[in-house]
């Protein structure tokens, strides 16, 4: 979809000494995420040397670049450059992955307390989350970690940090989904988990999903899980 | 090849880091003293990020099959060859059959250990550095274990005429840190008491502080209004969660998160993050961007002072 007539307000801030965030926005929604992927497309093709890396988020790009090399002001203009050269870009890679998701018992601690938040029943939290694709607008936190946004209502974090979330759970926050992949410490509710392996450094391609990508979440038995996880883990069972 | 005969408390193998897949949120790791890291490199003729040991509150027992050119910088472990002391920031020989021990960190948490050459494992993304939560780089993706071997490369460059440091490159460790934070980028969600009180109260190093994070005990700062959507987070950012104490994101840390970031540490003081201990005093005092752009500048000039005289054999 080409964004017309918005017109690119980006505010620029500080990140310490050696960054520099450029935010498009403050809430999730398609738009914006349309212009963060312009603009790092964008400032990619000015190829400047001192950027050591650009990471989009939901609303904003962090910059992180070499003082030693490039001024901050010197990167503050080519940011600008970059922001008067957006072009429409479409990452015609999208693709669809079919998650299977466990949502019961000991795989979902977080189940009851987000039905009780919601005021929904199980049966309609399922269905909004198994009835639609849901974009992955950035991997980030852990390696691979999909953020997809735009759930039709909203829930807050847990209150204390979970010290060891297990890969593969799926978590909700805010009007996010997303699914860990690495044993982390989490404040996501959560209220199921996936036996695919999101992240795995040892596959050809160790990112199932990548930003622009899409998710379709199934329903499955828990022994369907153990039966799935078996197969992954014996290399039997290709996502 | 060393062995190892002993792996300490939490010893792994680190280099510079493993930049450019933050975007896939691949944390970047690496030394968490990049001042004693890089030093200890200059020290053996190792280009600047050859991988080495980082050890933790307490190092290990290392066997060498052949003789090696070592240094040893950060913290003090107390470390001995063949029993006897060695002294921190110079660089020594190891014989062939020696036994280079420490012990635990009596001024300081993290010490590095490099030997000419640099440690020798497949790089993983780019990088050698060992990032435990995903199993990946370093030896097997984890801490060293007892009985590990492990191989010395060929990442030396340099002849090195002298391998005295003088007084003036050690830094010293103490327990009362303070460290000078650029506020921002999203400071202006606290309100002016909360900031005041985050710029002027004094916290302590929690126990919890690892190659994640370090977090911080203390009075509570208060983020005002709304929930925050996630965004990039990069080591040193000081971010606040829901129960208001502070803690600052170290190399290890997810690459995004859904916390307020106060502001961020200058890239110049995040040495002292690695070797703050727990119970250690932490007070923030603000700086400004440019101000921090020239201190990191003068702290890379010194490497190439230190790395000139090193070649040439003059003393500085």
């Amino acid at each position: 979809m080409l964004m017309q007539n918005v017109g690119v307000i980006a505010k620029l801030q500080p990140a310490g000494d050696g960054g520099l965030v450029v935010v498009f926005g403050e809430k999730i929604a398609p738009g914006v995420h349309e212009q963060v992927q312009e603009f790092v497309h964008s400032l990619q093709k000015l190829q400047i040397t001192a950027v050591r890396e650009i990471v989009p988020s939901y609303c904003s790009v962090m910059i992180y670049y070499d003082v030693l090399q490039l001024s901050r002001k010197e990167m503050c203009r080519l940011v600008l450059d970059a922001l008067e050269k957006l072009e429409p870009f479409l990452s015609s890679l999208s693709k669809v992955l079919h998650v299977p998701v466990c949502y019961d018992g000991v795989l979902a601690p977080d189940m009851d307390c987000v039905l009780r938040m919601t005021g929904l029943s199980k049966k309609e939290l399922l269905n909004i989350l198994t009835s639609k694709l849901h974009l992955v607008y950035l991997t980030g936190f852990t390696p691979g970690f999909p953020y997809m946004g735009n759930l039709p209502f909203s829930v807050p974090r847990q209150s204390s940090t979970r010290r060891a979330i297990p890969p593969g759970s799926v978590g909700i926050a805010g009007n996010q989904t997303g699914i860990y992949t690495v044993v982390s410490p989490g404040e996501w509710n959560i209220i199921g988990r996936t036996p695919l392996k999101i992240f795995d450094a040892k596959r050809a391609n160790p990112f199932l999903l990548t930003a622009g990508d899409y998710v379709q979440f199934e329903i499955i038995e828990i022994g369907e899980y153990f039966t799935l996880k078996r197969k992954i883990e014996n290399g039997y069972y290709q996502p | 090849m060393i062995v190892v005969i002993r792996p300490g408390n939490f010893t792994t193998i680190q280099d510079s880091g493993r930049w450019g897949y933050q975007t896939w949120g691949m944390p970047i790791s690496g030394c968490l003293d990049p001042y004693a890291a890089q030093v200890a490199n200059l020290l053996v003729g190792n280009k600047k990020y050859a991988a080495m040991l980082e050890m933790t509150d307490e190092g290990g027992v290392f066997h060498f099959d052949y003789s090696v050119m070592a240094a040893i910088a950060g913290a003090d472990m107390q470390a001995t060859l063949n029993g006897r002391s060695l002294h921190n920031w110079q660089s020594f020989i190891v014989p062939a059959g020696g036994t280079l021990a420490f012990g635990k960190a009596v001024s300081g948490r993290r010490s590095y250990l490099a030997v000419q050459g640099g440690i020798e494992v497949a790089p993983v993304m780019g990088s050698r550095s060992t990032y435990v939560a995903a199993g990946i780089g370093g030896l097997d993706g984890r801490i060293l274990m007892a009985g590990d071997m492990l191989e010395i490369g060929n990442d030396a460059q340099v002849y090195l005429q002298t391998t005295d440091l003088s007084e003036f490159w050690v830094p010293k460790y103490r327990h009362a840190w303070k460290l000078n934070v650029i506020l921002g980028p999203q400071a202006d969600l606290f309100n002016a008491a909360n900031q005041k009180k985050f710029l002027s109260s004094t916290y302590k190093v929690s126990s919890i502080a690892d190659r994640m994070a370090c977090e911080l005990e203390g009075p509570a700062v208060i983020l005002q209004g709304r929930e925050l959507v996630s965004d990039a987070t990069g080591w040193g950012a000081v971010e606040i969660p829901a129960h208001g104490q502070p803690f600052i994101v170290m190399p290890d840390h997810g690459t995004t998160r859904g916390f307020a970031k106060i502001g961020y540490v200058i890239q110049a003081n995040l040495y002292k993050l690695a070797q703050a201990m727990p119970g250690d005093t932490i007070s923030f005092v603000e700086i400004d961007t440019d101000t921090a752009i020239d201190l990191y500048k003068l702290q890379q000039a010194d490497y190439q002072t230190l790395a000139k005289s090193f070649r040439t054999g003059q003393m500085c």
